[in-house]
């Protein structure tokens, strides 16, 4: 169980870089669009799912950002990662999984949210908040691996 | 085991029942049957307004009254007017006729108009709704509420009296989020019985297909010949999901009108854009002036009367869109709303739950997720108002069947220009409108967001009149799924 907690809060953490990578190839690959072959975006097209006409691969990157990566796997990773440290005994590790499922519940609904509806000023914290969601998705997964090995070093009990 | 790895595990249990069960218990309620009457769906809101003295029922279905069915222009009445729209799957997209979009058809007020849907082969099954006209409810072409989708090999004729002059399109309300998007649509114009002959008039149907958007079915520029001095009317019609940006360069113009409706003495527009929200029709009148006039859509295609003013540069789009809330002369608009009989409130927000066992964001009405949502109740006769407030992070091009609503307010400020009569109505983030229509055409109507993803994802109310029945039911053999 400490094996599969550190496994999946520190695939959390990777999952959040490649967060990281995909939205910057997506914008890389919009800005060349409309520098190179004069793609217009506007609000007919962002509603179609045509690319806007474009056609570029890195429209990948928003589709793995927005949807893959971060409404489906980030989520169900941080929610069973809740449920395994219940039973996984990892020092303050359901502390730390509740923590994790409360900071992509912000990441990926709230300020997603808030960066639309209220400004796009949360979009800031949005980028703020994903390394900090990094952080103690590293820090927890090293909680298990001191725990699985302390629980090694110990002597058989006779 | 020892009695504390034993306890320790309990609770572990107990913790992960916590997290689960509620979930599980959000997943399966929210789970739709095969098939439905979607006059059960949700809840009656009667909006302050009495309730139907007919019967002692306490719900909003299985009562007695007129089917749907039943609700349709004269059937006596010979056609004056009639089509055959023949629809295909393509594989990579649909067509009418053999072309997307389908050939616009042009009656003449006062007609009674008949057109026969043929399928030949959509699988999904296909329906036609006639987006803007006030049709008789069995014509409305919604798969589920106002008839049966219609298979494929199978026709079905709609049967309409053209009464309202001016621009409008129809579309498939079967699966409508794939098969509008696919191609699926036209546009159809309804013209006085003595037109001016003197203006020229173009139809700028915009879509947005897989390869890119479209004027007219064509990436890019069209041009119309025209001498200096020609006047023009555009009629504009979005079927896409989004707002469209149209501006105009070379010449002041006009907006005669908003979605099949004259606006009242129009001024001069220069500088500022026009917005056409998706679903949406603008008609554009303008003088072609000496060196041409273009007109942008979105800044993706453009079509050009004579020459192109900017030698075929680009133009930037303006900042600024007319105002219609103050465009124009005010008029009477034939009903007071202050002595409305009804007053509904439909608040657009969003938030986290399942739809039909989907997990995600989901768009609320009133708070509640489909197919918890109000059914708006109202009686013949009826002055309706609609509080539309929209707190969800994404504009909505609302969009209610069978009937025109006049715009009374936008943000509390009170509309002081032409009636603005809508059928599609932009609300964006934030805003909220306050809007009034007559209840004169019995039957059960959609109430949707426009952006048709969106209805698809549950943004989809319906207004019922009371002594109507519905004749559908959503799913079933035929497959109806109307978004």
């Amino acid at each position: 169980m400490r094996k599969t907690y550190q496994i999946l809060a520190l695939g959390i953490a990777a999952l959040v870089v490649v967060q990281a990578g995909a939205i910057a190839w997506a914008f890389f690959g919009l800005a060349n669009e409309i520098d190179k072959n004069g793609l217009v975006i506007n609000k007919a097209c962002l509603e179609s799912d045509s690319g806007c006409g474009g056609g570029f691969t890195a429209e990948w990157g928003f589709a793995i950002h927005m949807f893959f990566n971060g409404t489906i796997l980030i989520p169900l990773t941080s929610l069973v990662l809740l449920i395994i440290s219940f039973f996984a005994g990892v020092p303050g590790g359901v502390k730390f999984a509740a923590g994790i499922f409360g900071l992509v519940v912000l990441q990926a609904f709230v300020l997603p949210m808030l960066s639309r509806e209220a400004g796009s000023g949360f979009g800031a914290l949005h980028g703020v908040n994903a390394l900090v969601l990094m952080g103690v998705a590293i820090m927890a997964g090293m909680r298990a691996s001191a725990a699985r090995t302390a629980e090694a070093s110990q002597p058989a009990v006779a | 085991m020892p009695s504390q790895t034993r306890r320790r595990l309990w609770l572990a249990a107990a913790a992960t029942a916590v997290v689960v069960l509620p979930l599980g218990w959000f997943w399966q309620a929210s789970l739709l049957p095969d098939t439905y009457d979607l006059a059960a769906m949700g809840y009656p809101d009667y909006g302050g307004g009495p309730r139907p003295a007919a019967g002692d029922h306490t719900g909003h279905d299985g009562h007695p009254g007129t089917p749907v069915a039943e609700l349709t222009a004269d059937p006596d009445r010979r056609a004056d007017e009639s089509f055959t729209l023949r629809v295909h799957d393509d594989g990579d997209g649909y067509t009418v006729n053999g072309t997307s979009p389908g050939p616009v058809l042009d009656v003449t007020q006062g007609d009674l108009v008949e057109v026969t849907l043929v399928n030949e082969n959509i699988e999904d099954g296909t329906t036609l709704h006639w987006h803007g006209v006030d049709v008789p409810n069995a014509a409305d072409g919604v798969a589920g509420v106002t008839q049966d989708a219609v298979g494929p090999g199978e026709q079905l004729a709609y049967r309409f009296v053209a009464d309202q002059v001016g621009t409008f399109w129809y579309h498939s309300h079967q699966v409508s989020h794939e098969q509008v998007r696919q191609g699926l649509f036209g546009a159809l114009v309804i013209h006085p019985a003595e037109p001016d002959a003197e203006v020229l008039e173009r139809v700028a149907v915009l879509h947005e297909y897989d390869d890119g958007p479209t004027l007219n079915g064509r990436a890019g520029v069209e041009t119309v010949d025209a001498e200096a001095g020609q006047r023009v009317r555009l009629r504009v019609v979005n079927t896409d999901n989004g707002l469209s940006k149209v501006w105009v360069t070379g010449a002041a113009y006009e907006v005669l009108a908003v979605d099949g409706t004259d606006l009242n003495q129009p001024g001069p527009v220069e500088g500022d854009a026009v917005g056409v929200p998706a679903g949406g029709r603008v008609d554009l009148g303008l003088v072609v002036p000496e060196g041409g006039v273009r007109v942008d859509f979105g800044g993706t295609t453009s079509m050009v009367f004579g020459a192109d003013p900017t030698g075929g540069g680009q133009t930037i789009a303006p900042d600024d869109f007319v105002d219609l809330l103050s465009y124009g002369e005010p008029a009477d608009l034939g009903f007071d709303p202050a002595q409305a009989d009804r007053t509904f409130d439909y608040r657009i927000g969003k938030r986290p739950g399942f739809l039909d066992g989907r997990p995600g964001m989901w768009w609320t009405v009133n708070g509640h997720l489909f197919p918890d949502l109000p059914m708006f109740m109202v009686s013949e006769g009826d002055v309706v108002v609609f509080r539309i407030e929209n707190n969800s992070d994404d504009a909505h091009p609302m969009h209610l069947h069978g009937h025109h609503a006049v715009v009374l307010s936008r943000d509390g400020e009170p509309a002081t220009g032409s009636p603005w009569w809508v059928d599609s109505l932009e609300v964006r983030t934030g805003e909220s409108y306050e809007i009034a229509f007559l209840a004169d055409n019995p039957g059960i109507w959609m109430d949707h967001c426009h952006n048709l993803p969106h209805a698809a994802q549950g943004l989809v109310a319906h207004l019922m009149y009371d002594g109507v029945s519905s004749s559908y039911r959503i799913g079933g053999t035929p497959g109806n799924e109307p978004e």
